[in-house]
């Protein structure tokens, strides 16, 4: 049959779009929409891009109430509910944590609770300078919604679709079989889980990676919120879900939780599968219900 | 060559729109400046207190310990913007009338952020009393006024900055010093737009109608040239200082297509500004949509520069390699096989090193460049020295925002009058 695959280069990361039955030609303008999105979502979301909403947020905001436009106000009413339903564990407010290391421990001081959230005005403000929004735990997740809504406005019902190897989605079913079936394994051990995906996403949250070919200080870059510290544990988290963005989100904030943020996560998200293999696990754990 | 004679090569090298006096030590000084615990305190004044005079006024209050800088007066004949410009300046002076202000001691520069009409006759007054300015660009609404601004610099030896904080840019100053050093090959064509989507109005008071155009001046023409001075400004600074030339023709055309609220000013329009060398700078802006943004695509025959997103194209980047799951899923498929594919990595780390999303200009690059304006602005002031190649800058790109607006309001391809060089 024929295969479309589009790849390209968006939010630091390898982007990569399987669409079956699909020729090249009826592709490229695909391809050119999906490119579109994907580089207009990073360039609202990047904390790293001076000119991005959330950049401008984050210098203006410690200072004086902001408004924010209307997608960005359902990017922080997201934020905010997933902080709450999370207990904590999402916080979308870590950036210069993330930025400084040498402001972890109690010289910190910033996160989602310093964030004062107006939905109604859509105003924005923080308590301190410490405070400033990081969506890197979110980003492939929002853009991936983004791609999936256009992929149904333009009936195509069948795609697999990479995001960094990590934020993996598969829209419709396999042509050959009901479910697209992708294997994963801990990067350490070798232990690996088979999953079976039919309009649905998984992300995958872990430290160590399969080529091996960062320092130990880069491979922690998940932050622990209650603490203010960095992920250490060498654990595999997988979140299976119909939300590719609950899906990113999740997988992030179950690798940094607590024991109680975990209770709550599992009971305000009893939808989703969460599995967990540790660096001793023979397998991978299913947590949820 | 004498002064003289290096005066009137240049001044006719610049007509001829050519040999723009870059400030391409501008790097070096930066990296000279010192950043704390400087010499004596440089003592502030802000007239006009409104969403950008008070976006100054937190960067320098965020600063002013490490740089001895104090605000000690602000100015605004509108009662919201001074009780602002007081709520971030509780120690200040504050006056509705910018001459009494000039009259504050000790007082070393004033910050100008009013509306651009007001531009010319407040920073004349400031230079001729002796006392330096940082006036927001665009310069002024006329060609005169500004014309009139850069004499009055050049007579009193005051320093004159104008906002154009690219120039302080880290991410700026490496890409223009890319572009300066051929990495870019043989620059052709810059694309440049502004795009946003809203009705760049600022909210009138209902019981005060009489203030719509002191609120909203942006949108009048005797006021200001709309998106043109307001925006485009930067960006045809930003070309000129990539070419290190001024255009030496422009064309363009504009229309109210959109917002028909009662504005004066185009929202929506496109212009080209041609070099001698025949490059072209294609310039649009609109704001009834935002999906591109902001950017200025300065391309050569060896890569790309997009500054404002920090980044540098090149034309011959390395491919992306697929991922092995990836390839193995293309080829099952290509063959009806069904299989499960091995991917799944963490969150995002491994693909990091084979990505090609451009280079980064300056890594980590997240400011606009306004505070390291003003910290060299305070040095400026401080040492009495205004930093070369700096001004002329400005002016030009103030000079040729204004003949791009009569290339609009006209029909006609305009050129640069030899009495506006300087």
């Amino acid at each position: 049959m024929d295969v479309f695959h589009h790849s390209c280069m968006a939010m630091g990361t390898r982007f990569n779009m399987v669409v079956p039955g699909l020729s090249h030609s009826d592709g490229e303008h695909l391809s050119r929409v999906v490119t579109g999105i994907l580089c207009s979502e990073e360039s609202r979301l990047s904390a790293y891009m001076a000119n991005s909403e959330v950049s401008c947020i984050n210098r203006l905001a410690p200072a004086m109430q902001q408004k924010v436009s209307d997608e960005m106000a359902a990017v922080l009413d997201f934020c905010q509910l997933t902080w709450e339903q999370t207990g904590g564990a999402f916080d979308a407010g870590m950036f210069r944590l993330k930025q400084d290391a040498g402001l972890a421990g109690d010289d910190f001081t910033g996160g989602w609770e310093y964030v004062r959230w107006n939905s109604f005005e859509r105003m924005i403000y923080f308590e301190n300078s410490q405070t400033a929004i990081d969506l890197g735990g979110f980003g492939k997740g929002w853009a991936l919604s983004k791609v999936i809504d256009y992929l149904k406005s333009e009936k195509i019902d069948s795609a697999f679709i990479s995001f960094g190897e990590s934020s993996i989605t598969a829209h419709g079913a396999h042509p050959l079989g009901s479910n697209w079936q992708i294997t994963i394994s801990h990067p350490s051990t070798g232990v690996a889980a088979l999953f079976e995906l039919n309009n649905q996403s998984v992300s995958v949250s872990g430290l160590k990676t399969h080529s091996g070919d960062l320092s130990e200080k880069e491979q922690f870059h998940i932050i622990r919120p209650q603490q203010h510290a960095m992920v250490e544990e060498n654990r595999v988290v997988v979140v299976k879900s119909e939300s590719p963005l609950v899906a990113e989100v999740l997988s992030t904030a179950v690798m940094a939780a607590s024991d109680s943020q975990i209770k709550k996560i599992l009971k305000n998200y009893e939808n989703h599968k969460i599995y967990v293999c540790e660096s001793d696990s023979p397998v991978f754990k299913c947590i949820s219900g | 060559m004498k002064d003289q004679s290096r005066r009137t090569f240049i001044k006719s090298s610049l007509f001829a729109g050519s040999a723009l006096l870059a400030p391409v030590s501008l790097m070096s000084l930066m990296g000279q400046q010192k950043l704390t615990g400087v010499g004596s305190k440089v003592h502030l004044g802000v007239i006009g207190t409104g969403s950008r005079g008070i976006y100054l006024m937190q960067i320098i209050n965020s600063i002013a310990a490490e740089n001895n800088m104090e605000i000690v007066a602000i100015c605004d004949n509108y009662a919201p913007n001074l009780e602002m410009g007081q709520s971030i300046a509780p120690g200040a002076k504050a006056f509705t009338d910018y001459r009494k202000l000039l009259e504050v001691k000790p007082l070393d520069a004033v910050i100008i952020a009013t509306p651009l009409n007001e531009h010319a006759h407040i920073t004349i007054d400031a230079l001729d009393n002796g006392i330096h300015v940082f006036c927001e660009k665009a310069m002024a609404r006329t060609m005169d006024d500004t014309l009139a601004m850069a004499q009055a610099h050049l007579r009193t030896g005051r320093i004159l900055h104008i906002g154009h904080q690219r120039l302080f840019d880290p991410k700026f100053l490496r890409g223009m010093k890319m572009a300066h050093d051929g990495e870019l090959g043989q620059i052709t064509q810059i694309r440049a737009y502004w795009h946003r989507n809203n009705d760049w109005r600022r909210p009138v008071p209902a019981d005060k109608p009489e203030l719509e155009r002191q609120i909203n001046w942006r949108l009048y023409k005797d006021y200001s040239c709309g998106l043109m001075t307001e925006l485009a400004c930067h960006q045809i600074q930003v070309a000129n200082w990539a070419k290190k030339a001024l255009p030496v023709e422009v064309r363009g055309t504009g229309s109210i297509s959109f917002w028909k609220d009662g504005r004066e000013v185009e929202d929506n329009l496109a212009l080209i500004y041609s070099y001698a060398d025949g490059t072209q700078l294609i310039y649009d802006s609109m704001i009834q949509n935002r999906k591109y943004g902001l950017e200025e695509q300065i391309m050569g025959h060896l890569g790309t520069l997009e500054p404002e997103s920090n980044r540098f194209f090149s034309e011959n980047p390395p491919a992306p390699p697929k991922p092995a799951g990836i390839v193995q899923l293309i080829q099952d498929l290509e063959k009806n096989v069904f299989g499960s594919v091995p991917i799944g990595s963490s969150s995002w780390a491994p693909e990091v090193a084979m990505t090609y999303k451009g280079e980064e200009l300056v890594p980590g690059n997240n400011t606009d460049g306004s505070l390291e304006q003003l910290i060299g602005f305070a040095n400026s002031v401080r040492e009495g020295k205004p930093i070369p190649g700096l001004f002329e800058q400005c002016y030009y790109g103030s000079v040729w925002t204004l003949l791009g607006q009569e290339a609009i309001d006209t029909g006609k391809v305009v050129t640069l009058s030899e009495k506006y060089v300087i």
